[in-house]
């Protein structure tokens, strides 16, 4: 189980209101490289996977994925606090008014909805272990691109802190990777998959 | 009770040995045999029960499992929720 700890992973303290950057931010909830998907799908792959270790290492990223979606929401809710009609008239932010107000709804930022299908799972350690990878990269490239469109010195520090964590993660993952690896057959890694041949 | 800037300077030393300790582990999950890694998270662990203690002697819970009632006041409500910007953070 989780119990919830009162705090943010890395402090987050916006102090001006900006619609039209939470309308891109958002993507990193509810995207195609979002941090609800990698949450999900880092805990779901735990179950087949048979090496405790690496078991423990998509249990701890998978739950600190947790605490970026909290912080991305964060970001997002800070951004559109206080609003007024005429501060979301005009910008990119008054789609997403319309359908959910200011609430918090998984949207990437071109407006399509979440998408279980980005949250990969195929059941073979080494297939899985390729798409966190991706994953984690895929992410980092998504916040670099959040980062070229944004000066707001209050929203940076938190993007930049999460961009750094994707960086973190993928070298983790790269050593479970090698970690399954070591034990399959070095001359045919793909001849056997460990979460279903017995 | 201290003041929402103490308590703001208290959660900050909570988040960084915190923050210590989610790298760490994930470090040891991969290393779960490398000696200096463990004299450090052991060392951070230390120091993450001190910064948390005294945060919530003066401030109020970080887990529903802490000293969440007071005389008659469920305290896990009070001060507001992490998300929310400094102003959201007293009232209803």
């Amino acid at each position: 189980m989780w119990s919830y700890e009162k705090k943010l992973q890395f402090p987050i303290n916006i102090k001006n209101t900006n619609p039209q950057l939470a309308s891109l931010i958002i993507s990193q909830f509810g995207g195609p490289d979002d941090e609800l998907g990698a949450s999900m799908r880092y805990l779901s792959q735990r179950y087949s996977m048979p090496y405790r270790d690496v078991a423990g290492v998509l249990t701890d990223i998978g739950t600190e994925e947790l605490a970026h979606m909290e912080m991305v929401s964060a970001i997002v809710h800070q951004l559109t606090r206080s609003l007024k009609p005429e501060q979301i008239e005009g910008t990119n932010f008054a789609p997403y008014f319309i359908d959910h107000t200011t609430g918090l709804y998984p949207v990437a930022a071109t407006g399509v909805p979440y998408d279980a299908s980005t949250f990969a799972l195929k059941g073979d350690a080494i297939a899985d272990l390729n798409e966190d990878l991706a994953a984690e990269q895929k992410a980092r490239v998504t916040y670099d691109n959040i980062l070229r469109l944004v000066d707001d010195p209050d929203v940076c520090a938190p993007i930049r802190f999460l961009r750094q964590r994707e960086i973190v993660h993928y070298q983790r993952f790269a050593e479970a990777l090698g970690r399954v690896q070591e034990e399959l057959n070095y001359k045919n890694f793909y001849g056997y998959n460990p979460e279903f041949d017995k | 009770m201290a003041s929402a800037n103490e308590c703001e300077g208290l959660l900050y030393r909570v988040q960084m040995y915190g923050f210590v300790l989610d790298e760490a582990r994930l470090y040891l999950d991969m290393h779960p045999t490398n000696r200096q890694a463990l004299e450090y998270y052991k060392k951070y662990s230390e120091l993450y029960r001190e910064a948390a203690d005294e945060y919530e002697a003066s401030c109020g819970p970080l887990t529903a499992a802490s000293e969440t009632v007071v005389g008659d006041t469920w305290m896990w409500s009070e001060n507001g929720w992490p998300w929310m910007a400094a102003d959201e953070k007293g009232g209803n």
